[in-house]
């Protein structure tokens, strides 16, 4: 069981949890075996042929020690409730995989925790092993790594209503992300890579809807990048854009320098309450 | 207007004063009109920069209205802005667009218009607040009272006018919640609806109409109202805090010249300083960024400008009630869409007649102003419903809140719907104690040592 595998320095709670998930993993692919009929045990011995042996072990190790303890041994997912038990991943695709750990979101240190945009947390090598090892499970099944070489030349015109109409609605018209449900936040688009954003569109993380090369060719996914990289580097025309969450931040500005700044101009104007023996009133 | 026989070189601005003046008799009791008082605690500046904020709407506004065309048949622009080229838009947009990048100065003044909109509103927001809490509102004046309220609804009519013409993807939505709005108004809304877009939703006509609106009657309406307003305030007098010199009787200012001039002349220039600066320094509604509205397109954070956010809030905390009355079918937006502003603004409107009759129980004429201790039920009520309007506004930004926060969107809107039910009294509860505390403590202080009472001057309590 590589999922027990303890990690470099487990605490003691860490370790027995490591156990308890164990168990349950045990018990889980027995459960999954009576029901299937090994069928999905298998999986990992059609692979493999296609990719580099050393690059696929390589990858079979770091899942087993950074993956496995979520998302199961090979891949097959933990059906177990609460943040442990995570989805299968076979058949996700590179996109998927290689976005999660690009962007840092995964492996995560501790299951509780809201996935969330990072460095990535190991190196680039150990990042293609995984992809690699996970493309393995299932050859040739979901989202490949989209290749968006030219979003540079790409329209921006039609990336602008793309945009509009495919990701404003969660993303918000500046990418700025807002909140989108109850557990969910959409991303702000302003650190992501082009590449990144292309995975995204391709895969779905989280709540996202993946859009596939019928909904969205390669020229539009271009054009969409192509768009939210525009809207980062193009000089702001109105001035200083603070945060750009529309409406909010601007009517921030308008109490606080608007007329903040002009109260201290009618204070400094008028009459204090001091002046010209005024004596507070009656009392 | 020399007085004494002494030659004097007589220039060329003697010569047309006296010739105005003979012809119109400008000199006949100038001297009152130039020496009447005007207060001179800056707080009762607050309004003046209302009214400069609008005197700025009205200039930026008319030089907008030289380039804009409210006309939703479709062009291609063509424009300097790369990634609109070549897009289908509606001729609307593409001159708010042109107003942007290519008529000189033209962005610079849609910026400060904008700004100059908010700050109107927070300018008359903040007046009202004055003459609420200090109590100027009462007889006399309630009749002023009324008219700044009309005031502040046709400012919020301008403001949501004026959001969406430049017909962007958030001023599409926008127009759109109002418009669902208006439709939930039971037998007569879907009719106003047809009616006011000339067919049904969204129409060719309704930019046109909103534009008229927007231009014409609102402003008209502003400008008829705010003349009425100074008028009053003209023929009434202003109120004044009590002092040795101020009493109920008397009016103690400043005169009109030279002191008030200057004052006001300075106000007016950093008011259009202060704007200026906003809408050169920072980026206000980014329509460019949005794109062209279309009315299956919608997207998130989308909120109104300030002043209507706390619409915006209640349509969002309120719950998804719909049900129905005899067989009418009331749908969920009706209740807080409609009937809770109206209500709102009815109490607001009313409430010189309210407080005569229910809080203080005073019918008589008052010249002096209160202080918010003075009175501590109106200060509880006026301090708790701030809280609720100030709730109900957070909620218009719910999500925004949700997601600076990373708290659950659902989980803010819960919170934030106990908290408009339970802290406004909670909180108004806490301000009636602080200024019936106050009072009482000033009630002993002076108990203990008469000395310290104001002698006749003071108001008739």
């Amino acid at each position: 069981m590589t999922a027990a595998a303890p990690r470099p320095t487990p605490g003691r709670r860490r370790t027995r949890r490591a156990l308890a998930i164990a168990t349950g993993l045990v018990l889980a692919v027995a459960l999954v075996n009576v029901l299937f009929g090994g069928g999905l045990a298998t999986a990992q011995e059609d692979t493999g042929e296609a990719a580099d042996d050393g690059l696929l072990q390589r990858g079979a190790q770091i899942f087993g020690a950074q993956c496995a303890l979520c998302h199961g041994e090979n891949g097959r997912g933990l059906p177990v409730d609460g943040p442990d038990g995570g989805p299968p991943l076979i058949g996700v695709g590179p996109a998927s995989v290689d976005f999660m750990i690009r962007t840092g979101r995964m492996p995560l240190d501790n299951a509780n925790e809201r996935m969330r945009h990072r460095e990535q947390q190991m190196s680039d090598q150990d990042r293609r092993a995984v992809v690699a090892y996970v493309t393995s499970l299932a050859p040739g099944e979901g989202p490949g790594i989209p290749d968006i070489d030219g979003w540079e030349e790409a329209d921006l015109s039609r990336g602008l209503e793309l945009f509009t109409t495919h990701c404003a609605a969660c993303h918000g018209p500046t990418a700025a992300g807002i909140a989108v449900g109850q557990r969910d936040i959409s991303s702000n688009l302003d650190i992501a890579t082009p590449l990144e954003i292309a995975e995204a569109i391709r895969s779905g993380p989280g709540v996202m809807p993946a859009f596939n090369d019928e909904i969205l060719p390669e020229d539009d996914v271009e054009a969409i990048v192509a768009w939210v990289r525009d809207l980062r580097e193009r000089d702001s025309p109105g001035g200083l854009a603070l945060g750009r969450s529309g409406p909010v931040s601007e009517g921030f500005i308008a109490w606080a320098l608007g007329l903040g700044l002009l109260m201290i101009v009618m204070y400094l104007l008028g009459e204090k309450a001091d002046e010209d023996g005024d004596d507070h009133g009656r009392a | 207007m020399t007085t004494t026989d002494e030659p004097r070189h007589r220039s060329a601005l003697d010569d047309v004063a006296r010739w105005l003046d003979d012809r119109l008799r400008l000199a006949e009791g100038s001297r009152r009109y130039w020496r009447k008082a005007f207060p001179a605690h800056w707080s009762f500046l607050i309004g003046e920069v209302a009214l400069f904020s609008l005197v700025v709407l009205l200039f930026t506004g008319t030089f907008l209205a030289f380039f804009y065309v409210p006309d939703t048949r479709l062009v291609v622009y063509d424009g300097p802005y790369v990634p609109l080229q070549g897009q289908e838009i509606s001729a609307a947009f593409d001159s708010t667009l042109r107003l942007s990048f290519e008529v000189r100065g033209g962005l610079v003044m849609r910026q400060i218009h904008h700004w100059a909109a908010l700050v109107f509103v927070a300018a008359i927001t903040v007046h009202m607040l004055r003459v609420f809490f200090t109590g100027a509102f009462r007889r006399p004046r309630e009749l002023n009272w009324v008219i700044g309220v009309l005031l502040l609804l046709l400012a919020f009519g301008a403001g949501f006018t004026g959001y969406s013409l430049p017909d962007d993807l958030l001023s599409g939505t926008g127009l759109r919640i109002g418009y669902s709005v208006l439709l939930g108004i039971p037998f007569v809304g879907p009719l106003i609806g047809f009616i006011g877009l000339g067919g049904e939703y969204p129409g060719t006509d309704v930019l046109g109409r909103l534009h008229i609106l927007h231009v014409m009657l609102l402003p008209a309406g502003l400008i008829g109202l705010v003349t009425a307003h100074l008028v009053i305030l003209v023929r009434q007098k202003h109120t004044q805090k009590p002092s040795r010199k101020a009493t109920n009787d008397n009016v103690v200012g400043e005169p009109l010249f030279p002191h008030q001039t200057l004052t006001s002349l300075a106000l007016f220039a950093f008011t259009i300083a202060v704007l200026a600066l906003l809408g050169g320094l920072f980026e206000i509604n980014p329509v460019w960024l949005y794109g062209p509205y279309e009315p299956f397109q919608v997207f998130a954070p989308a909120q109104p400008d300030w002043y209507m956010g706390w619409l915006e809030g209640m349509l969002r905390l309120w719950p998804n009630w719909e049900f129905t009355v005899l067989g009418l079918t009331i749908p969920s937006t009706f209740l807080p869409g409609v009937i809770l502003p109206g209500l709102i603004f009815t109490v607001v409107g009313a409430w010189p007649w309210i407080d005569a009759r229910w809080i203080t129980k005073d019918h008589d004429e008052h010249h002096l102003l209160q202080r918010p201790r003075d009175v501590p039920l109106r200060t509880g009520i006026g301090v708790g419903g701030l809280v609720f309007l100030l709730s109900i506004f957070i909620a218009g930004g719910n999500d925004v809140l949700a997601s600076n926060t990373s708290t659950g969107l659902q989980t803010i809107t819960a919170i934030l719907r106990v908290a408009t039910i339970a802290v406004p009294f909670l909180i108004g509860w806490i301000a009636y104690r602080m200024a019936r505390g106050l009072k009482e403590n000033e009630l002993a202080v002076t108990a203990a040592d008469p000395t310290r009472t104001e002698p006749a001057s003071g108001p008739p309590r």
